[in-house]
């Protein structure tokens, strides 16, 4: 059977990050993991105050992982070739350097994203939970949001650890900041609130919840993270396109 | 031999589909406001109703569904069906103390001269209260004792039993291929 150039391409492309027990570990225990859900649930008394915390990055494990696996696969796979030159067996490949960052992007950034999608989706329509489907939205956003200021971070600096490094402190700091932030906005009640709202939209989702009032700024976070994401996803593709090995 | 992709997801649906969340939770809930909550499918819920004030009588409407299912008077120990339940005060009674001012003289005689007092004096009485106010909440326990994992058990089940299925007969097609080759 003749396979197409392109598609061989992402095959070695695919087959670099995902070798044999990677997706066999992952996406199991992403879809076991999906049981804290139904513990959250249960725990806030059948609320959707339990659903948003369990759908909060690093309480929800099945998020973090597929936050982790991105995280991987950008620095020590991508990253990785670019500081040691070995890329230049990819861009020698008869595929145009667009095409090859839309396929490392993909398999370095997308596809965890639709594991976790996926596995995520399968639990709650097997467990019959009504998770509201924006908090799906939210996660979407932010996950695209953070793996491109990882991108962005590694296309730029040359070395893995300070990458590593940097990329943490910038997502810690904004989402901790943000948090406090958006606390203290909801505390005063601030015009300068919606800001917040771009760096950690979990407080005012949990404030939502617990109050039962509508948070009607959130829309500015999710908007402002979507064009923010898509800058920095043009950006890096430019820097991708004219780096020099 | 290499497990396969198919088989790790099926095995973990099955996991998922046999096991429940089997520690009970407690938790109370203070009522003055009619309080709904709604039960999944999922869950196996007790509930019991206790009044706050051993004085108070106090009768408690559950509504199921929308429907006014009973008024009951508290305690009271229900098992909560999946639905959703409103619990609201339907009527309390208890006794209050009351205090009225009454006029009273006080007539004295000494040497042949007669003295009248006249002065307030307070009196308590008691009177038993009967109100649909909320004036005394009272407490909801609601105990959680066994939470399924899926719904849709048998689709599940169904769904892992498949995937090893498949992923058998495609490891059996692998292994045919490769000793072909050889």
């Amino acid at each position: 059977m003749m396979r197409s150039r392109s598609f061989q391409i992402f095959r070695v492309i695919f087959k670099e990050r995902y070798r044999q027990p990677t997706l066999e570990l992952v996406i199991p225990t992403m879809l076991v993991s999906n049981i804290f859900i139904t513990a959250f649930y249960a725990r806030g008394l059948f609320n959707t105050y339990g659903l948003v915390l369990a759908f909060i990055p690093l309480i929800s494990v099945s998020e973090t992982l597929a936050f982790a696996l991105a995280l991987r696969n950008i620095i020590f796979v991508t990253g990785d070739h670019i500081y040691r030159g070995s890329i230049i067996s990819f861009i020698m490949m008869p595929i145009k350097r667009i095409s090859l960052f839309f396929f490392t992007y993909f398999c370095d950034i997308v596809l965890p994203y639709l594991f976790w999608l996926f596995t995520t989706e399968l639990y709650i329509l097997l467990s019959g939970i009504p998770v509201p489907q924006y908090l799906i939205l939210v996660y979407t956003v932010g996950y695209f949001f953070t793996e491109n200021i990882i991108l962005l971070t590694a296309l730029s600096f040359k070395s893995g650890g300070i990458v590593t490094l940097l990329s943490g402190t910038i997502l810690g700091i904004l989402f901790i900041f943000g948090g406090i932030a958006g606390y203290y906005g909801i505390m005063t009640n601030s015009p300068l609130t919606p800001i917040a709202t771009i760096s950690n939209p979990y407080v005012f989702l949990i404030y939502e919840a617990i109050s039962q009032k509508q948070v009607t700024y959130l829309n500015v976070g999710i908007y402002s993270e979507v064009i923010i994401s898509l800058i920095l996803f043009f950006v890096s593709l430019q820097k991708f396109r004219i780096m020099e090995v | 031999m290499k497990f396969g992709l198919l088989t790790t997801i099926g095995l973990s649906l099955l996991v998922l589909s046999l096991l429940s969340i089997n520690s009970p939770i407690h938790s109370y809930v203070s009522i003055s406001n009619p309080y709904s909550i709604k039960i999944p499918n999922i869950a196996y819920v007790n509930a019991r109703l206790l009044e706050n004030n051993s004085n108070v009588t106090v009768y408690a409407k559950l509504v199921h569904n929308g429907n006014v299912e009973n008024i009951v008077k508290l305690p009271y120990y229900l098992e909560l069906t999946p639905g959703i339940w409103e619990f609201s005060i339907y009527n309390e009674t208890f006794p209050i103390t009351l205090t009225k001012v009454i006029n009273a003289t006080v007539v004295n005689k000494s040497n042949g001269i007669v003295y009248v007092y006249e002065y307030q004096k307070i009196e308590k009485y008691q009177e038993i209260v009967t109100t649909k106010n909320a004036t005394y909440p009272i407490a909801l326990e609601v105990t959680i004792y066994k939470v399924n994992i899926l719904q849709y058990k048998t689709i599940a089940e169904i769904l892992g039993v498949l995937l090893l299925f498949i992923d058998i007969i495609l490891l059996a097609f692998r292994f045919i291929r490769d000793n072909h080759k050889l």
